[in-house]
């Protein structure tokens, strides 16, 4: 029995579903729905490496490389959590020196509070 | 099953599709976190592409690099930017349209350029006419190693391949370079968030199952180079990953004890070394700068196993390259020079 | 013969988890909830389908088959145990970053209270454009 239009109309169909995936990825509302999005296309698209591998009869050939990216993938998605987990840590306050850089020019953006650019030479308790 | 040279079209115009959709948003997106996201994607999708399009080493390195490696440096790199862009944008939109109209006529040219570009597959175009004969024909019986690939890439190719290695290695010091904290520099690039105290058992215990058996995989890839998609430089980066994994689930100090910066400097010199060293080796018995048959007298086997054993020696001075090369960066980049704590 | 019919449902049947998946995502109304459908369905489905290829491939059983099946048996167990440790690393992340809930009094999908609420987030460094 020959399998070969099954297995194309299924990579079509999970390639479709992933075009659909990807809306969540371009319109996710907050950074953190992207990152979601990414990890489903990243892990769909190991099951389409192997696909590809069967409906061209040489798996043993795409083997090592979806091995790899499903790792890749994992980091990738970790890195990000563990970044955007980081950014949800208060920062300690520090003078208002050591957020400027020195090649900065004048219309640098006030991220601090607005009290602390009144007087510069105040130490900010941490 | 035979393998016939056709693409599918179904899958190529999904992909593109994706591919344009993902490339548009990047661009779009006003976060530098969701651009470096989407580019992630991006990076997913090409690879996705090129494993249609046969060419799996190339995937191979576009999912070990682009896909991971690029996301992670994108990632430590935006924890620095954000504090010093400018609000005021009202002023560049005449730039803005201006810009988008010259990369539309660049596009449309580009595109008018694109039909003179011979078939997918035609045996007689230029690519496959002039060299890759040659190659596919004789590096078998040259080098005794079957992934053509491999035996063009640091064999006949050997000079790109040690430049490359030495570029990668040029980055890692440039980042160095301008982040690591001496005494002369007061100024704090990165503002340092404390430690959280987190409940990192899920994440520990994955990394305690997976690290191991990613690095077997790595040290596999490289020395099965020989004979299916891999070689050292995908090998390397996934070793050098498993490391970045290691201080994303523990803390970037648990990774720096187990692999300590003057050994990582050591690895991206020594790997460099090994490559160049071995080609001046080979200078120096006699033959050309990286001919490694020079090498069959030395070891006392035949001319084409002394060139596979040079091709796999120079493969594991890029390995070591790139693995250290790797970590070095996102020791620098992840704790932004301070190596204290990071991501 | 009933290894063909084998393969045809376990690969529909990852089909069917996968559609399960995406209809969560896009529909969802919640981050939190959103995660569920991609964990979750998003495991089943690949392993479920990754199976399917391998009982595909031991149709012909000679060593190299079985051995790509070995390897192919190593990414469903690797993809079984990492893609839930991701979604938990994502969810803890958005649960650390408070991204808010959704409740049925909120007449919007929630995009409104992800901006209404973050004026109330105290982190000390949070620059406009690292929103999304």
């Amino acid at each position: 029995m020959n399998l070969e239009p099954f297995f194309i109309a299924m990579a079509v169909a999970i390639l479709f579903l992933m075009l659909c995936n990807l809306y969540r990825v371009v319109a996710g509302p907050t950074v953190i729905d992207r990152m979601l999005g990414m990890n489903v296309i990243g892990t769909k698209t190991t099951v389409l490496i192997v696909l590809i591998g069967v409906i061209d009869g040489r798996v043993d050939l795409f083997i090592d490389i979806t091995l790899a990216y499903a790792l890749l993938n994992f980091i990738t998605t970790l890195a990000a959590a563990r970044f955007y987990q980081r950014l949800a840590q208060p920062v300690p306050h520090e003078p208002r020196e050591s957020l400027v850089a020195p090649s900065a020019g004048p219309e640098v953006e006030e991220t601090d509070a607005p009290e602390a650019a009144a007087d510069p030479g105040r130490k900010e308790t941490p | 099953m035979t393998w016939d040279a056709s693409l599918l079209w179904q899958f190529d115009i999904l992909v593109l599709i994706m591919m344009v959709i993902c490339a548009v948003t990047a661009l779009a997106l006003e976060g530098l976190l969701s651009s470096a996201i989407v580019t992630g994607v991006y990076s997913f999708l090409i690879c996705l592409m090129w494993t249609h399009m046969m060419a799996v080493d190339v995937a191979f390195t576009e999912a070990a690099v682009g896909a991971a490696i690029s996301t992670v440096i994108f990632l430590g790199t935006a924890q620095y930017i954000s504090r010093w862009i400018k609000k005021d944008r009202s002023k560049e939109q005449g730039i803005k349209q201006l810009t988008i109209v010259i990369a539309v006529i660049c596009a449309v040219m580009m595109l008018n350029a694109t039909r003179d570009l011979p078939d997918w597959a035609n045996p007689a175009s230029p690519a496959s006419t002039h060299l890759s004969p040659g190659y596919i024909e004789q590096a078998y019986h040259e080098t005794a190693t079957p992934n053509v690939v491999t035996a063009v890439l640091a064999d006949y190719r050997g000079y790109d391949t040690m430049f490359e290695a030495v570029v990668v290695f040029a980055a890692a010091l440039v980042v160095m370079v301008l982040l690591r904290r001496t005494s002369h520099k007061h100024r704090k690039v990165l503002h340092l968030r404390p430690k959280r105290e987190g409940r990192d058992t899920v994440l520990r215990g994955a990394a305690q199952s997976i690290i191991p058996v990613m690095q077997i995989f790595a040290l596999y890839v490289l020395f099965h180079g020989h004979y299916s998609p891999g070689g050292g430089f995908q090998g390397g980066v996934i070793f050098g990953a498993s490391f970045i994994l290691l201080a994303l689930c523990y803390n970037l100090k648990f990774s720096m004890n187990r692999f300590r910066e003057h050994l990582v400097l050591w690895c991206c010199a020594g790997g460099v070394l090994l490559y160049a060293g071995i080609g001046a080796a080979c200078l120096g018995l006699g033959w050309n700068f990286l001919g490694y048959a020079a090498l069959a007298d030395l070891l006392g086997i035949s001319g084409k196993m002394a060139r596979s054993h040079g091709i796999l020696a120079v493969e594991v001075g890029v390995g070591i390259t790139v693995m250290a090369v790797m970590v070095s960066l996102y020791y620098d980049l992840a704790s932004g020079g301070d190596l204290e704590d990071g991501l | 013969m009933i290894l063909d019919i084998l393969v045809i449902i376990a690969m529909l049947s990852g089909l069917l988890f996968f559609v399960a998946t995406t209809v969560g995502i896009i529909r969802f109304p919640d981050f939190y909830s959103r995660v569920h459908a991609a964990g979750k369905g998003d495991t089943l489905s690949t392993t479920v389908f990754l199976g399917g290829t391998i009982i595909y491939l031991l149709r012909d059983f000679s060593g190299d088959t079985l051995l790509t099946a070995g390897k192919l048996l190593l990414i469903v167990f690797y993809i079984f145990i990492a893609s839930p440790t991701a979604t938990h690393a994502i969810i803890d992340a958005g649960y650390e970053f408070r991204v808010p809930y959704w409740t049925r009094s909120s007449t919007h999908k929630g995009t409104e209270g992800d901006e209404a609420n973050e004026e109330t987030m105290d982190n000390g460094f949070y620059p406009e454009d690292l929103k999304g």
